[in-house]
């Protein structure tokens, strides 16, 4: 007897799906995935994305639907991963001119959960080769203007086709910053308000790949633990870049945008150092007593915010009896 | 009645007996005796991060309620494992290495993978001579490039991680140019810059969350009336102003201005209490 060979077996049993999840018998015409020939594919693997949510074990691979129109025979393969929902692998053969035995492989699109990243960073959800059988037999076998749609636990692919590269590697880096604290006006002033989306976490750059390195700026250590493979980031006055001159930005552009806003203080929407009393004669606030010594009055005058100072040379001797024409107030 | 014989038999039926996924030189029995029966694995995929030829089924745990198959390489003999209840195998056994990434897939039977009950509770360690899986079971997956960041606690970090700065922590990124002394070419690395400012309205953030903090109305500056005239004086760069007592007519001014414990004092000098003249 001469020997069979790996195509030649598989054409003829349910591999590469799962025994008993395709090849069931045909009555009168082929209505079901369930029945899908066995001569349709005789191999395939597959890969899960990053971002599939593919749990090994749990979900599966499996033929979608197949179509055939004319000549042109469709296979779209899909998956039960979380993020996966409406994501599908499409193979397409020409019945009349492809050759037998022929394998292509494709990707699908981003899973559902890799919306964060840029369209340059997006990996594909699903990506995988099939190996169909002989067209005339596929031909023979799947008549013209069949659609096949699987219903749950149709044309499963054996579970060891398919690897899952979940958490397999770092795609990618993206720098954000929590937006920083912003000031409010306080109660009975005008609020505050900014040109820009405020709060959460606001994204620098995404799709950070290749090459990536880290800088020390303002106050800060940087240094590398070979023996453990660390990054270690410390902090010391001075360290880095040295002292802070300006306001580091949260986000690009933030700091003209708030200029063009119309503002020329600190991105926090406070005040500078320099607008704010903060003491007198080098006594620190917050309290700033004004005491009255000999010949002065300090009068306060809280109604107009207003604190008078009257020289008027109480218990003081002087040459006029008339104390208000001496009188000086600030 | 003649023999039947199946001339296509069914992927998994086609080498029940013949030890796959084990290799052909695999003896499948350890020195301690314990015996692999063929059949017990229908099939195998391992693709465990790192993980080189000769792959072997390195070690079977048996505790009391659960058992746990390791699976290495003759540098690594626990790349990956995977554990299941004794009293409920499983049809198929998931592998995970030590960071709970997937890295394969042993199928069997609830029925086959039940005849680990019979083996006695220890570990039975296996080498790779006596349990190694076929290659095409295997898929080298290299250890290239940055496969995770690890941070203090535990926490492994995969795919697109995002870091993020606060409390006082400001990242930012500018496109590569390094300054012309860098060991590495510049062309196409992205820069992360790390700056420690700290945070101005600090005080803000520690009290928010509890309603405590009440935005001050600060004193910006100083108006001065005397008469008709008015001044306004705003501090310096250091937030001071300074009150001095001078008279531009006289250098002699009765007018002090002094600091003391309890604040600032203004007064005048001279005679007190008698009032002369009139």
């Amino acid at each position: 007897m001469a020997l069979t060979r790996w195509f030649d077996d598989n054409r003829q049993r349910s591999y590469p799906f799962v025994t008993g999840t395709v090849g069931q018998p045909v009555t009168s015409s082929l209505t079901l995935m369930r029945q899908l020939p066995p001569a349709v594919a005789v191999d395939c693997g597959f890969l899960a994305g990053p971002l599939s949510g593919f749990v090994t074990g749990s979900d599966s691979v499996f033929l979608k639907t197949l179509s055939r129109a004319g000549s042109t025979l469709t296979l779209t393969f899909a998956t039960t991963a979380a993020y996966l929902v409406g994501v599908e692998l499409t193979f397409t053969r020409d019945l009349a001119t492809d050759p037998d035995y022929l394998t292509t492989s494709g990707e699908s699109g981003a899973a559902s959960d890799d919306l964060s990243s840029t369209p340059d960073c997006q990996l594909p959800g699903l990506t995988g080769f099939l190996t169909t059988g002989r067209l005339a037999d596929i031909a023979a076998v799947v008549p013209d203007s069949t659609t096949l749609t699987a219903l749950s636990g149709d044309a499963l692919v054996q579970p060891t086709l398919l690897q899952n590269l979940a958490n397999s590697w770092v795609r990618d880096l993206a720098v954000a910053n929590a937006d920083r604290i912003r000031a409010t006006a306080p109660a009975g002033c005008p609020p505050l308000s900014w040109p820009f989306p405020t709060g959460g976490i606001i994204p620098w750059a995404q799709c950070l790949t290749g090459d990536v390195r880290f800088r020390a700026g303002y106050n800060t250590l940087l240094s590398l633990d070979t023996a453990t493979n660390a990054i270690i980031l410390g902090a010391r006055p001075g360290a880095g870049a040295g002292a802070p001159c300006d306001d580091p930005a949260r986000f690009p552009d933030e700091a003209a945008a708030w200029s063009l806003a119309g503002s020329a203080g600190p991105l926090t929407g406070g005040l500078w150092c320099n607008e704010v009393l903060r003491s007198l004669n080098g006594v620190p606030g917050p309290d700033l007593p004004i005491l009255a010594g000999a010949g002065v009055s300090v009068i306060p005058d809280p109604a107009h915010n207003q604190v008078v100072i009257d020289v008027n040379m109480r218990d003081l001797s002087t040459c006029f009896n008339d104390f208000s024409r001496v009188s000086e107030s600030l | 009645m003649p023999l039947q014989r199946i001339r296509h038999p069914e992927f998994p039926l086609e080498y029940l007996l013949t030890g796959y996924p084990f290799s052909d030189a695999a003896t499948l029995t350890n020195s301690a005796g314990d015996e692999l029966a063929p059949g017990t694995f229908l099939d195998a995929a391992l693709w465990p991060i790192g993980g080189q030829a000769r792959m072997y089924l390195a070690n079977v745990n048996i505790a009391h309620d659960q058992i746990t198959l390791t699976i290495g390489d003759p540098a690594q003999p626990a790349l990956a494992s995977g554990s299941f209840p004794l009293a409920t195998p499983p049809a198929t056994l998931t592998l995970l290495d030590a960071y709970n990434r997937p890295a394969g897939l042993l199928v069997s039977e609830p029925v086959r993978l039940a005849a680990f009950a019979a083996w006695a509770p220890g570990d039975h360690p296996f080498t790779v001579d006596q349990a190694e899986f076929v290659s095409s079971c295997c898929m080298p997956t290299p250890e290239v490039g940055v496969r995770g960041v690890l941070l203090d606690d535990g926490t492994f970090l995969t795919d697109e991680v995002w870091l993020v700065g606060d409390n006082g922590v400001v990242l930012s990124t500018t496109a590569g140019s390094e300054p012309l002394y860098s060991p590495v070419a510049n062309v196409g690395t992205a820069v992360i810059r790390v700056d420690v400012v700290g945070d101005p309205l600090y005080r803000r953030a520690l009290c928010d969350p509890t309603g405590l903090f009440t935005t001050p109305r600060f004193v910006r500056a100083l108006a001065v009336s005397s008469g008709p005239q008015s001044f306004t004086v705003k501090p310096d760069a250091a937030g001071n102003i300074l009150l001095s007592a001078s008279d531009a007519q006289a250098v002699d001014t009765v007018l002090r201005v002094r600091t003391a414990a309890a604040g600032i004092v203004i007064e005048a000098v001279g005679s007190g209490a008698t009032t002369l003249g009139g």
